[in-house]
Formats: structure tokens, sequence, C-alpha cells
């Protein structure tokens, strides 16, 4: 699945980590993120914002897709549609630590 | 130069300016007290948010946006209507309590405040309303995290703060429990008070 740069089947066994210099809070089922470096505020929805969540430094992609699939609802094709469109967009504004697998 | 504890109990400041600076130096100490401002209302479960400030009724309302999103355009539109204007640029907003307050800080912007307005010492938050210019006027509520960010978005100095910003984000989760945020669209003219009045 490829959206933008990014291509889940080349990041399924990675692990990503919130940098740093970001905070976000879990506001209903939406997440707000501060991204201070880039002096940027985000709201994700409810799917972005379990990634963020996800994005512990332990759990693996693959495994954020099997916990989202648990939980939503949703086509298989187009969690993962959705995945890699927020991986695109926060990897590109610097909101995951470099990716390491 | 600003020291500061990280339980907030102390706060000092100094300011060193060339003598030769003049009225330069008054601008220099505005921003320093902008910056302690911002940092003490922090402590005190406060936000120094940029934002136009106009008095309805007995009541404040806070424009809010960065610069040029119209905030001196409001108060100019509102104040012409006979409105008091607080600040057209940075106003307070204590969270405590059920009762968000506006209190008036004498950080203005291209636009003076009416005397009324500043003779202001706390007055009860009307509403807050992101600014957005358009060809209409439209008043519509954000969502929770839409006016988190944007008050987040909104509070100078310390959103930058990577020792603040848990600090911001509670303060600011604490005012979004008894005050939503709206985003009004307005025009050049005043008739968006009109669209506020129904929400009212």
């Amino acid at each position: 699945m490829r959206h933008g740069e990014v291509d889940l089947r080349d990041l399924q066994e990675h692990v990503l980590l919130r940098a740093k210099d970001i905070r976000f809070r879990r506001v209903g089922a939406e997440a707000v993120v501060l991204a201070q470096d880039a002096g940027e505020v985000l709201v994700v929805n409810e799917v972005g914002a379990r990634i963020l969540e996800l994005a512990d430094g332990e759990t693996p992609v693959k495994d954020w897709l099997r916990v989202l699939e648990a939980e939503y609802d949703v086509p298989a094709a187009a969690l993962q549609e959705d995945v890699a469109r927020y991986l695109d967009e926060l990897l590109e504004k610097g909101v995951f630590s470099p990716i390491r697998s | 130069m600003l020291q500061w504890p990280n339980d907030g109990a102390k706060m000092e400041g100094k300011v060193w300016s060339c003598t030769e600076a003049g009225e330069e130096f008054l601008g220099v100490v505005e921003n320093h007290l902008r910056v302690l401002t911002a940092y003490h209302l922090l402590t005190r479960d406060g936000l120094l948010l940029h934002s136009s400030g106009v008095v309805e009724g007995e009541a404040a309302y806070l424009f809010l946006g960065r610069s040029g999103a119209g905030k001196t355009t409001v108060a100019r539109l509102s104040q012409a209507g006979g409105r008091d204007v607080l600040s057209d640029d940075m106003n307070a907003v204590v969270a405590a309590g059920a009762k968000p307050r506006v209190l008036p800080v004498p950080f203005a912007g291209e636009l003076e405040p009416t005397p009324r307005g500043r003779a202001l010492e706390k007055l009860p938050l009307a509403a807050l309303l992101r600014l957005r210019k358009g060809r209409r006027h439209h008043l519509q509520t954000l969502s929770p995290s839409e006016g988190m960010a944007t008050l987040t978005a909104c509070s100078p100095f310390v959103n930058r703060d990577p020792h603040r910003q848990e600090r911001l984000l509670d303060n600011v989760g604490q005012l979004l429990e008894h005050a939503a945020v709206g985003e009004l669209e307005f025009r050049q003219d005043d008739g968006f008070w009109e669209w506020i009045g129904e929400d009212r």
C-alpha cells in the first residue's frame, strides 16, 4: 500500500517513536499535536490519535495494523490507506523520530 | 533575560539596553512584560491569548488569530459600532472555575483600547472565536480538538517552550470544559455581530 512517499510494505518491521519535541493530547476521539520545532499545532482524527499512541518505540508497524483492524470496523484496505496517509504526513512533519527496524 | 524555577513560585526578569536606545527601550520593556505575563498566567490557570477583546453587554468576546487574521479589523468595526475594545492584540483569560474571566492587559496592537475598555478589570468570557476573513458572515462551532489547537496556537511564548507545553495543554483543556471555541468568518463590516448575537 503506497501513499505519497510511504509504502507500508517497507515499514512493516519498523518501529517508530514520537519525536522528543512532540506533545500530544487526546481530546475526545481526536488528538492535538504540538510540534515544537516546526511551530505547528495539528489536529488528527481518531485513527491518527491511535497511531500516535502506538508509536511507542516498541510496537512494530505491522502490529499497528492488527490493533487497528481489531478496534475499528473498517475494511483492511481502507485502514491501510489511512495509516499510510498518516505516516506520510506525520513523517514529513517530523512527528516521528528516525525509523529503526 | 528571564529566570524562574519550574514550580513557578518566583520569576525574575532583567532587561539590558543601550542608553542611546531611546524610545526603543520602551518597546523592549513591553515585549519583556508580554513574555512574563504569558508565563505568569500559565501558573494561575490562565492564558495570554493572541486576540482582540471586545465588550458586548457586560461580557467580553475574544477574537482569536495570529498576525493578519483580522483582530484589529474586528476591533475597529466593533468600536465603530459603539462597543468597547480591550486590546486588539493580546488579552488574558483565567480558566479557573466554571466561569472563565477575561482580564485586560496593557498590550495593544495598532488600536488603542477605548477609555472604558482600559478601565475594566475583570469580565465574564462570552465567547472565544477564531477569525477567518471571508466574503460573508458565518459562525460555526469548532470541535474540541480544533478548539484546543486554536487556543494552543494563539498562546504565544509558552507554546514554544517544551517545559511549559504540558501545563499549557492542561490550562487549555480546563478552559474548554466551560467554553467552546467557534470560528467566525467575516467580511469588512460589523454585520458579524448579528451572527454572534444569534449564538448568545
